[in-house]
């Protein structure tokens, strides 16, 4: 490269005329939320048609996924994403008001992240592993890697929130939390549908 | 986009959903190397399968596109009027400076 | 900030000495596009040579089975499926896609959109830092117990899920992290090329104002963004099935081989694109500039990318025809895959329109625009035989395929960066090739390509089957007519990789010898030509505003045959 790139990461804004069409971090947000959707459908995807090439399902001699507890921990996580919804009303309104809606939010979805987390204690107790059959292999890997995303997501609804509390949240970040948040919630009644049913 | 030119895109996009459709044999099996496999349900959940994987990605990328022009459209009946932008490409924000197109195709 | 730039070389020389930047911070840790463009190119252009030299050895042992190859030795069994399997990567993951779409990608977007950096710039260097982890990832697969993963680039499992089948314990799991970890990398770089070809255009450039390569490297990114993902998953899986004995690939245990093979290759065919595309791009924007013409159908090219892009999601299975696939779906996907070149087809109808009645200069990167023109569309046309279900049972697994998918890559991935890589060197380094050498590579190259993989159609269709690593012991095989073309395929194979000296010689003595470029050397309209040559940190000290499209070339009622896209008139 020219000699004249001496002077390093220049601070200079980046360029635009004007207001962006869609801030570009919600922007880069919602594209990297389309490769996890797809991420997720392939898994889906593929345990559909591992189930229906199964001769006998479910697998003998393995537990049964608890359906209704189940519904009630989705029910929750449904609700977070109600309260975010209310949350961003709240922040168009009048911002600080935003800040009780964010707290329930972050509160539901730990609840759920929480009770997931017992539930699998549980099964694990009953002899369900990740080797013990394909259903448990998907289970794991499935319900796993949506945690993990719930994790992630909550760190940044966390954040966001304390942000919130000290004054500065961008209007840009809680774009991007909330796209994050709002793929957690709505990935899952399809995985909840898939699996579980 | 004109009437005229939305039925048309609608003709084209049948006509190839037409020739998969008329493409989709009965039973024939010609393949010399398909094995017993686990019955019909197991291809029926490929064939969902696949269905559901091609669209997908179509769809996302299709709704963000839309999504996308919808606020281009908003913003462009918001900005001054005044601007030389012509309505059918609504482009961006940064350009509401009000650039003249000369060689406009 | 723009005005705090040096003004000129001689003071940023100056500076450089005792600069608080030091060559860490400026070749290794920049944040700068540019900068990381050329780190993406030269470590595909190392790969490139590595996965050359791969080819070179199984070649030998094609032609000379058993005999000692230099620089190498005999070729165990074992060696080739490393080989082999190595060699495709590495071409596919490794050069294509950081050439094509992350080192153009990187230097053009920003240049030709008219803003000093991409919007993300240190998820930029992000993006790199993990493809260079990948490929260290890689390189360590080769010293593991067993050595590098011997499975088939594809993947399959049970070979690739089970050590007792593929030997290779270590390597196969470490090829996945790697390819995995690639993957990452191109997500954070695609992430960055649409996010910055949506919101940092020049003030002015509105959407049909983009050039052709921008488009393509952007459809191009969200090909891969929407494709990526089921491999991925599949990856995941594959990883667990190897690592932790999970049984999602094994029939025995409830799970299904021909699983991965969907995932793989819902990714994998949509991959074709995402290299094609911005080959394609590269190629239309050579033409126009050498052909001082505008470019024919500009729009009408631009929507035969987004159909070449949605048709793409439904195709893969023509991989599998064979596989036992469901002949409802055989069918289908039969009828998608000849539908597909109906749109690339149109795109090089495009490129002779814009040929047809110009004032052609024929320059280097214009002989390898041409070039990929010519063999790609050959490529193409055998791509018939093989999407056609009933023909593909017969050519699958042969030479023929080889042969095929090696018209269509080589030309994208070679051909294509080669164009680009001649056409915008003067942009890059300040200074120009020499004519007379880049010549006599084209052609060298391009005649000996030609004689590796057309006796390779022949062999394929004499029933030659790609996957023996010795064929002395199949006596059908080991006809006098099969050997006398593999060793003619291999000859010119070899040829093909000594005249690439040539090309490095060109390029290490134009670094120092070569014509000083200027700005515009080839009088092109789109801007990243205004800004200098090499463009300094930032790109341009006034950014640049658009007043047209990009390819007003030979416009009536002008005094010069090319209109910048930033003259106001």
């Amino acid at each position: 490269m020219g000699a004249t790139t001496t002077l390093h990461a220049l601070p200079r804004p980046p360029q635009s005329g004007g207001a962006q069409l869609v801030p570009s971090a919600v922007m880069a947000m919602l594209i990297f939320v389309v490769t996890e959707i797809m991420l997720f459908a392939g898994f889906v995807s593929a345990f559909t048609i591992m189930r229906r090439s199964a001769l006998v399902w479910p697998p003998p001699g393995q537990p049964r996924l608890p359906v209704m507890e189940t519904a009630a921990n989705t029910a929750l996580l449904l609700a977070s994403g109600v309260t975010l919804v209310i949350a961003h009303r709240a922040f168009r309104r009048h911002a600080p008001d935003a800040r009780t809606p964010l707290l329930a939010t972050l509160l539901l979805g730990s609840a759920f992240v929480v009770l997931q987390g017992r539930e699998w204690v549980q099964l694990l107790a009953a002899g369900l592993t990740m080797t013990s059959s394909t259903l448990g292999s998907f289970f794991y890997l499935v319900v796993g890697l949506h945690a993990l995303h719930a994790v992630v997501a909550l760190g940044l609804v966390a954040s966001a929130w304390s942000r919130l509390r000290r004054g500065f949240l961008a209007r840009s970040f809680f774009g991007v939390t909330e796209v994050f948040w709002y793929f957690v919630v709505g990935i899952w009644p399809l995985l909840y549908w898939r699996l579980y049913l | 986009m004109s009437a005229r030119a939305r039925r048309c895109a609608a003709t084209w996009s049948a006509a190839p959903v037409a020739a998969l459709l008329a493409a989709a044999p009965g039973t024939a099996r010609a393949c010399a190397v398909c094995m017993g496999g686990a019955g019909d349900r197991a291809e029926t959940g490929f064939l969902l399968g696949s269905l559901f994987l091609s669209a997908l990605p179509l769809v996302l990328v299709g709704a963000i596109v839309l999504w996308i022009r919808r606020r281009a459209r908003l913003l462009t009946a918001e900005a001054a009027s005044g601007s030389l932008r012509s309505p059918e490409t609504p482009a961006r924000c940064a350009s509401s400076l009000g650039t003249a197109q000369p060689a406009r195709r | 900030m723009a005005t705090q730039t040096m003004t000129a070389g001689a003071a940023g020389e100056a500076h450089a000495a005792h600069a608080e930047q030091t060559f860490w911070q400026r070749y290794v840790f920049s944040t700068d596009h540019k900068t990381i463009a050329m780190q993406y190119l030269f470590t595909g252009m190392a790969m490139a040579v590595l996965g050359g030299f791969f080819s070179y050895v199984f070649r030998m042992q094609m032609a000379y089975p058993g005999a000692e190859v230099p620089f190498w030795g005999i070729v165990t069994p074992a060696a080739y499926n490393t080989l082999i399997t190595n060699h495709g990567a590495i071409m596919i993951f490794w050069v294509a896609m950081p050439v094509l779409i992350a080192a153009f990608g990187n230097y053009l977007i920003p240049l030709m959109l008219g803003c000093d950096d991409m919007v993300f710039p240190r998820l930029n260097r992000l993006s790199y830092q993990i493809f260079l982890l990948s490929v260290l990832v890689l390189f360590s697969s080769f010293f593991v117990k067993g050595g590098g993963f011997g499975g088939a680039w594809t993947v399959y499992p049970p070979l690739s899920s089970k050590a007792e089948y593929n030997l290779t314990p270590g390597g196969s799991t470490i090829f996945l992290i790697a390819v995995a970890l690639e993957f990452v990398a191109f997500l954070m770089g695609g992430i960055n090329f649409i996010t910055t070809a949506m919101n940092s255009r020049a003030p002015g450039m509105k959407m049909y104002d983009i050039p052709m390569v921008v488009w393509t490297i952007v459809l191009a990114s969200i090909l891969f963004m929407g494709s990526v993902g089921p491999l991925v998953a599949g990856a995941v899986m594959l990883i667990f099935d190897q690592t932790i004995g999970t049984a999602f690939f094994d029939p025995n245990r409830g799970g299904d081989p021909i699983l991965w093979q969907h995932l793989f290759w819902f990714f994998g065919h949509p991959e074709v694109y995402v290299v094609l595309l911005p080959a394609l791009g590269i190629v239309a924007e050579i033409i126009t500039v050498f052909s001082r013409k505008k470019l024919f159908a500009y729009r009408t090219a631009i929507y035969v990318a987004i159909a070449t892009c949605v048709l793409s999601f439904t195709v893969w299975a023509h991989h599998q025809f064979i596989a036992g696939i469901d002949p409802r779906m055989a069918n289908i996907f039969t009828v998608t895959t000849l539908l597909i070149s109906v749109p690339v087809a149109q795109m090089m109808l495009v490129y002779i329109a814009t040929l047809y009645g110009g004032s052609i200069t024929f320059t280097t990167p214009m002989l390898w625009a041409l070039g990929f023109i010519a063999t790609f569309l050959l490529g193409g046309v055998t791509g018939i035989f093989l999407g056609t279900a009933g023909s593909d049972i017969y050519f699958h697994d042969t030479y023929f395929v080889l042969a095929h998918f090696h018209y269509t890559f080589y030309p994208i991935a070679i051909i294509g960066s080669f164009a680009g890589f001649t056409f915008w060197f003067p942009k890059m380094f300040g200074r120009m090739l020499n004519e007379t050498l880049g010549k006599i590579h084209f052609w060298v190259t391009i005649t000996a390509f030609s004689g590796t993989f057309l006796p390779l159609f022949v062999t394929g269709i004499l029933g030659d089957n790609r996957r023996i690593p010795d064929h002395r012991i199949y006596p059908e095989l080991d006809t006098p007519m099969l050997n006398g073309l593999r060793e003619f395929a291999t000859i010119s194979m070899v040829i093909m990789l000594l005249v690439q000296f040539v090309f490095v010689f060109n390029v290490v003595w134009s670094l120092r010898r070569g014509k000083k470029a200027g700005k515009n050397p080839w009088k092109a309209n789109t801007l990243e030509w205004t800004a200098d040559s090499p463009p300094p940190h930032g790109n341009w000290k006034d950014l640049p505003r658009v007043y047209r499209g990009p390819y007003e070339y030979s416009v009536p009622g002008r005094s010069e045959d090319y209109w910048p896209q930033d003259v106001p008139n």
